[in-house]
């Protein structure tokens, strides 16, 4: 691998660490900017286009992409399915790290962001958005108990791990319940503006989409990071455990195209599909590429043993996410057009860039391998 | 104690805590979700605090726009829309020909059932109990979703400061004489009181001058719940920039989602505490037993 001699101190860094290095720096540059100067000069969310690339990718992005720690501790500890034992810890360790990252970014997307802990005090019951936050606040420390192990284990404090490792099932199940609970109501959020969003992606089933579609893109991102880590790491990929997720990942698709199918009939939206507008492209292609090649590849009982069709169905049901977040919080939202500002994408980028970097020091230097 | 206890015993002990302690949370919750939907019991809909603006008399002299600037001690602007410092605004709206020709009052419209109030986080946005949406500002964390949730794009942010906060109507709610917009017109065009009252007048102005009124009926009567900033118009209500709306209130096309929280926490928690002691247990059965 290219790497370059950093001058004076002699360290080494690859030509990768260098970028990612780079944009985390940029990242924060543009973070700093927003708590000094505001947003008039940095981002174009406005009055009509309150919610911008922050909330559209960063939180409904970074949350379902994160549900992959979720689904694997309970497959695991739950179920009793240890085919995913071996790839568990780094995939807690990129749930972890994603709720750290899209925290980060709220702190950046609030105008109050000194204020985040007044959900704590002043909680309206009422609000889909108090519920998440709850969640999201509890779930990334129950997520951090059930990483931790490796951590304690590095650090040789072993009255520490006896208690974590006592309430490990409590913990696990605590963290299934904070998940449906949160990845659903990201859903409920949308519910309140039926006159704003296109009717195509608006829904009563809204909550369950959401939830349904996280637990795919959960998966999806697991296959991904196993491949990435198998390039980047080494080893040879577990033939096993991506059959698994490969199962998993279409059963989940095909519950997805189930729900979406029923509730465009009931609400009689089928037409709607096909009147050749931004949106009912966007839709198109959103369903194309995250639901339904993934399905036809995953379907065919070669391509589901096959590790590179697994890899091709899982990074397309992850960008079928990913465009279906936007759409749902940008394209078929009504309100003032908008492209993100340069520094508002460098905000997304560079806090992406450091949870890859920190990822990476910690697969050197944790025992994340789970010896059998 | 500890050594008696078999495995089995304490897998049970931890099934029973867990239960016995979500039950716990879910009323815990449920109480005191109660308890903070009790204490502010609104005034009925029709005793509340409202103003009744008819387009058709209204001149677009603009003096409410200046009595709004005064007392809220906002900067003058030229502007086209709502801005965090602009909280009332006259629009001149004219049909192709330009035949027709009407003003519109933009304002918060104070909601019956706010959408803002619902989805604020932390409760910042709230109604009052006889009526005015009004916004206690330290508590808001800037989440912005209460722009987002509204559908007459009311509330504005302070986008010139580093940290900024929301900025509406709140319908001069400290002032002794009511709206100052309402006191200034000339004309009877704006006109404060209670929204039962105000619904009457409208409705009289309608028998009054048939034909006069587009469909005969008042904008925000039963709009989504009901508003209490009522219009009248001669023009088509999509003409003036006003949403069509059903009369199903914003905040419970969400309620029914917020309700079921408890129930997901028990059933999941229930059912995945349940497939945990199965699995386990059938894996000793198969003499399986791991560490």
């Amino acid at each position: 691998m290219t790497t370059i001699t950093i001058p004076f101190t002699g360290k080494r860094f690859s030509i990768g660490t260098i970028i990612l290095l780079s944009l985390f720096v940029l990242g924060i540059a543009a973070s700093i900017f927003r708590w000094v100067d505001g947003f008039s000069g940095m981002a174009n969310i406005s009055d009509t286009r309150p919610w911008g690339i922050w909330i559209s990718f960063d939180l409904l992005v970074g949350v379902a992409i994160s549900a992959g720690a979720f689904i694997l501790a309970a497959t695991v500890h739950i179920f009793h399915i240890k085919t995913f034992q071996p790839i568990l810890r780094p995939a807690l360790l990129t749930g972890f790290l994603g709720y750290v990252l899209v925290i980060l970014s709220l702190l950046v997307d609030l105008g109050q962001p000194q204020r985040i802990w007044q959900m704590l005090i002043y909680r309206n019951l009422h609000s889909p958005l108090f519920e998440v936050g709850m969640c999201v606040m509890t779930y990334t420390f129950v997520l951090f108990l059930e990483f931790s192990p490796p951590v304690f284990e590095k650090l040789d404090w072993t009255g520490v791990l006896k208690v974590i490792k006592k309430i490990s099932i409590p913990i696990v199940i605590l963290g299934v319940v904070l998940s449906t609970m949160h990845q659903s109501s990201l859903g409920s959020l949308f519910l309140i503006v039926p006159y704003k969003m296109y009717p195509l992606w608006y829904s009563s089933l809204l909550p369950l989409i959401f939830l349904v579609s996280a637990i795919a893109a959960g998966f999806g991102m697991v296959i991904f990071e196993c491949s990435m880590s198998h390039r980047v790491f080494g080893g040879q990929p577990r033939r096993d455990v991506f059959q698994g997720l490969a199962k998993g990942l279409l059963v989940t698709l095909l519950l997805l195209l189930l729900i979406k199918s029923i509730d465009l009939t009931i609400s009689g939206e089928w037409s709607l599909i096909i009147e050749n507008s931004l949106q009912s492209n966007m839709f198109i292609l959103e369903n194309l590429i995250g639901v339904i090649l993934p399905i036809a590849i995953l379907i065919v009982p070669t391509f589901r043993k096959n590790i590179a069709w697994i890899f091709r169905a899982g990074l397309m049901t992850v960008m079928g996410l990913i465009l279906d977040r936007l759409n749902i919080g940008l394209i078929g939202m009504a309100g003032a057009s908008y492209t993100p500002h340069w520094m508002e994408l460098a905000v997304t980028v560079g806090l992406f860039a450091g949870g890859i970097l920190v990822f990476g020091l910690a697969m050197k230097n944790l025992p994340l391998e789970v010896h059998e | 104690m500890e050594s008696y206890k078999t495995k089995g015993i304490s897998r049970r002990d931890f099934l029973k805590i867990f239960t016995t302690g979500s039950l716990g949370l879910a009323l815990a919750g449920n109480t005191v979700g109660i308890a903070s939907a009790s204490s502010s019991v609104l005034l009925p809909a029709d005793q509340q605090k409202a103003l009744l603006y008819d387009a058709t008399l209204c001149s677009g002299c603009k003096e409410c726009e200046l009595a709004c600037k005064r007392y809220n001690k906002l900067p003058d602007e030229k502007v086209d829309d709502l801005t965090g410092n602009t909280l009332t605004l006259i629009k001149r709206y004219s049909s192709e020909d330009g035949q027709q020709v009407s003003f519109r009052k933009y304002q918060c419209m104070h909601c019956v059932e706010p959408a803002c109030a619902a989805s604020c986080p932390v409760g910042a946005l709230h109604k009052l109990e006889d009526g005015p949406v009004v916004y206690d500002s330290y508590k808001c964390i800037g989440c912005r979703y209460c722009m987002q949730a509204c559908p007459f794009g009311v509330p504005r942010y302070d986008w010139s400061l580093s940290y900024p906060l929301i900025r509406k109507c709140e319908l001069c709610y400290l002032r002794e004489a009511g709206p100052a917009c309402a006191e200034v017109c000339p004309k009877q065009s704006l006109i404060y009181g209670q929204r039962g009252d105000l619904l009457e007048i409208a409705k009289n102005r309608i028998q009054a001058n048939p034909g006069k009124y587009y469909q005969d009926r008042v904008y925000g009567e039963f709009e989504a719940g009901g508003t209490s900033f009522l219009i009248l118009s001669a023009v088509a209500f999509e003409n003036l920039g006003l949403p069509i709306m059903d009369d199903k209130a914003l905040p419970d096309r969400t309620q029914w989602a917020i309700n079921i929280v408890p129930l997901i926490f028990l059933g999941v928690g229930g059912t995945m505490s349940a497939i945990y002691k199965y699995a386990k247990e059938k894996q000793s059965n198969n003499g399986k037993e791991e560490s």
